[in-house]
C-alpha cells in the first residue's frame, strides 16, 4: 500500500510542473458553468422548471458535475497504456515490483489529488461569481453515500480505461475504441446533460451502468435531488462493476501479455 | 549453483507482413499474413553468481528478446528458464525484488522531476531501509560524480549523467543480477568510460551478476571475462572474452607518418586503408606485425608511427562469419 501512496505522491509531484495545464483545467470548469450559464439561462426564459430543475438547481449541478469530471484523470491511462505498449516502453511497468494496474490507479489518484485542491478553487469561485446558491442536502446519509461513490467512481473509471489500454495487445491500435467511448462517457456520466432529462426507460437502464453513479448520482445525492436508498443502489452497483472491472482487467492482461507479446512491449 | 540457467529456450514470433505499396496495404485489410521469426532458437545459457557476461550479437540476432525472457517481460515458446530460481514471466513481486534491468532506450526516470524524487520512489517500491538508501545513494552518486545533479530536472540532463541516473535507480535495491541492454549506446568516449568503471566497481564491490548485450565492443572486450555470441537466435560462442579476440582480432593496424613526400611500397600481406605521400595506413597480419614495422623503420625515416589494434568491426564481422569457433 505504502508503495501505491509513493506512486500517488510522485505523480502528484510531476503535475506541479505544469502550470499552464493547470489553468486550463481551471478555465475547462469554468467554461463549463459559463455555457451552462448561457445555454440554461435562454431555456428557462419563461419557464420555472425543466424535469424538476428550477435554474439554481441546474447551475448547481453544473458547478458540481465539473467538479467532479475535471476530477476524473483517467482518460490518459487509456492514452498511456496502449502508447506504451506499441512503442515499445510498457515493460518498465512489468519489471518493477508492483502491479500494473494498481500502478496506474495510483498514478491517476496522485493527479486527481492535485486537480481537486485548485478544482475546489475554482468551483468555489464559479458559484460566487454565477450567484450559485448552496442548496445541498442536510441528509448525512445522502452525503456519506455521495462521498463513498466519489472515489468508487474514480476507481471505476480508472479500471475501465486500463482495460481499454490493454486491448492494444491485441488491436494495437485502440484508436476507434478511444474516440467512440469518450463522446460516449461525457454523455452517459451526466456531464452534459442532468440524466433525468432522459426518457424514463433509459435513465432506468442507465441506473445498471456504472457510468451514471460516477457523475450524475453523487452530484444528484449532494443536491437532495435523490435519496440515500438510491445512493446505496448506486454504490453496490459501482462495487459490483468495479471488482468485475478489476478482475476482467487481471485475467486479460495476464492473457493478452503472453499470446501478443510480439508488440513491443 | 547458477543463478541464471536456460535449456534449450526458444521464443517465436508472429509477423505481420504485407506486399509493397497501397495495393498491397489494401489486400492486407482483408487478408492478414503472418510468418513465424524464431527470435532465439534451442538457446543454452548457465551463469554463476558473480559473473560479468558480455552477450555480442547483430541487430536482430535476439540478444534483447533473451534478456526480455530472463527478466520475464516476454514468455518462452519452448524450453527451460529460471532466474534466481524463479520462472521470470510468472512476475513474481518475490523475483523482481532481486534483479534490476536497465534498457538504453527505455527510462524509469520521471523526466518532469528529479534524480533525488525518483529514487524516493523506488526506496518505497522495492522497502530499501533507510540506512540502505541513503549509503547506496550516497556511495553511487559519488561513484558517478552526479551528486550535483540529484536536484536537477531529468529532462534537462544530458544523455550521459541521465544513464548514470538510470544505473543508480537500478543498483539502489542492490540486486542479485543485473541485466544490461546497450547501456552505452548513443554515448561519448568519456560517459562509455565512466560506466564501465562504475560497472566494473559494482561487479567487484557489490558481487552482483551482470548480463550485459552491447554493440560496442570495448564495453564486452574491457568488462566481460566471458562473452556469449549470438546470432539468428543461436548461441556461436560460449568462453573467454580474450580466446574470442585472440582467435579473431587477428590483424594489426599500423599508420606511418612522413615529414616529406614519400613513396611507400606496403610490406608483403599488407592492406591498404588510407595513403598520401604524408601518410600511409594499412592492415597486416599479427604474427608479421613486428617483422613489418623493422622493415618500414631501416626503409624509411617517418616522422611519426602508430600500431593500433585492429577495428573491433571488423573483428565482429569476423566472429559472425566464422560462426564463432575458435
Amino acid at each position: 500500500m505504502k508503495k501505491y501512496f509513493a506512486v500517488a505522491k510522485t505523480l502528484f509531484k510531476a503535475q506541479l510542473v505544469y502550470r499552464f495545464d493547470v489553468a486550463m483545467t481551471a478555465l475547462e470548469i469554468a467554461g463549463r458553468v459559463l455555457f451552462a450559464w448561457l445555454l440554461w439561462g435562454a431555456a428557462f426564459a419563461g419557464r420555472e422548471t425543466i424535469g424538476s430543475f428550477a435554474l439554481p438547481d441546474m447551475m448547481l449541478y453544473y458547478v458540481i458535475s465539473a467538479f467532479l469530471a475535471s476530477l476524473d484523470m483517467s482518460g490518459s491511462v487509456s492514452r498511456e497504456v496502449s502508447d506504451r505498449i506499441r512503442g515499445g516502453t510498457f515493460s518498465k511497468f512489468m519489471v518493477i515490483p508492483a502491479n500494473a494496474q494498481w500502478h496506474f490507479y495510483a498514478q491517476t489518484m496522485g493527479a486527481s489529488a492535485y486537480y481537486a485542491i485548485f478544482g475546489t478553487a475554482v468551483t468555489l469561485l464559479c458559484a460566487v461569481l454565477f450567484r450559485i446558491k448552496p442548496l445541498f442536502t442536510a441528509n448525512p446519509a445522502a452525503i456519506l453515500c455521495a462521498v463513498i461513490l466519489i472515489p468508487l467512481g474514480l476507481t471505476f473509471m480508472v479500471c475501465y480505461h486500463y482495460f481499454i489500454g490493454i486491448l492494444a495487445f491485441k488491436f494495437q491500435d485502440i484508436g476507434f475504441f478511444l474516440h467512440v467511448q469518450s463522446a460516449l462517457l461525457e454523455f452517459v456520466t451526466g456531464g452534459v446533460v442532468p440524466l433525468i432529462l432522459l426518457p424514463g426507460r433509459v435513465t432506468d437502464a442507465l441506473r445498471f451502468l456504472p457510468f451514471t453513479h460516477t457523475v450524475y448520482t453523487p452530484s444528484m445525492l449532494l443536491m437532495g435531488k435523490i435519496g440515500a436508498a438510491e445512493g446505496v443502489f448506486a454504490i453496490c452497483v459501482l462495487a459490483v462493476w468495479t471488482l468485475a472491472m478489476a478482475a476482467a482487467n487481471h485475467f486479460v492482461y495476464r492473457r493478452l501479455r503472453i499470446k501478443y507479446d510480439g508488440v513491443g512491449i | 549453483m547458477n543463478i541464471i540457467h536456460t535449456s534449450h529456450l526458444t521464443k517465436t514470433f508472429r509477423r505481420f507482413v504485407k506486399d509493397p505499396g497501397l495495393r498491397g496495404s489494401v489486400k492486407s485489410l482483408l487478408k492478414r499474413k503472418y510468418t513465424d521469426k524464431t527470435a532465439v532458437d534451442d538457446f543454452d545459457l548457465s551463469v554463476e553468481p558473480g559473473e560479468f557476461v558480455g552477450l555480442i550479437g547483430p541487430n536482430g540476432a535476439g540478444k534483447t528478446t533473451l534478456v526480455k525472457m530472463l527478466t520475464g517481460i516476454v514468455a518462452p515458446s519452448s524450453g527451460e528458464i529460471s532466474v534466481l530460481g524463479y520462472f521470470p514471466n510468472k512476475l513474481e513481486n518475490a523475483f523482481k525484488m532481486q534483479y534490476a534491468v536497465v534498457m538504453g532506450q527505455k527510462s524509469q526516470l520521471f523526466f518532469e522531476l528529479t534524480p533525488a524524487d525518483t529514487f524516493r520512489l523506488f526506496k518505497e517500491l522495492y522497502r530499501i531501509p533507510d540506512g540502505d538508501y541513503k549509503r547506496n545513494v550516497g556511495y553511487f552518486t559519488e561513484l558517478f560524480g552526479v551528486s550535483e545533479f540529484m536536484d536537477v530536472q531529468v529532462r534537462t540532463l544530458s544523455l550521459g549523467e541521465r544513464m548514470k541516473m538510470e544505473l543508480i535507480t537500478a543498483l539502489l535495491h542492490n540486486p542479485g543480477v543485473l541485466f544490461l541492454d546497450e547501456p552505452t549506446i548513443g554515448l561519448d568516449a568519456a560517459a562509455q568510460r565512466q560506466i564501465r568503471a562504475f560497472l566494473r566497481e559494482v561487479n567487484t564491490q557489490k558481487g552482483t551478476t551482470i548480463l550485459l548485450t552491447s554493440h560496442y565492443m570495448e564495453d564486452v572486450r574491457s568488462l566481460c571475462p566471458r562473452s556469449v555470441v549470438i546470432n539468428g537466435g543461436k548461441k556461436l560462442y560460449d568462453g573467454s572474452t580474450e580466446s574470442l579476440f585472440d582467435a579473431y582480432q587477428t590483424h594489426k593496424k599500423i599508420t606511418v607518418a612522413f615529414d616529406r613526400e614519400t613513396v611507400f611500397e606496403a610490406p608483403p600481406n599488407a592492406e591498404i586503408l588510407e595513403r598520401n605521400p604524408y601518410k600511409v595506413t594499412f592492415m597486416i597480419p599479427k604474427a608479421e606485425s613486428g617483422a613489418a614495422l623493422s622493415s618500414v623503420m631501416s626503409r624509411y625515416t617517418p616522422s611519426d608511427v602508430a600500431v593500433e589494434e585492429e577495428d573491433i568491426g571488423a573483428v565482429v564481422e569476423r566472429i559472425y562469419a566464422g560462426g564463432g569457433a575458435l
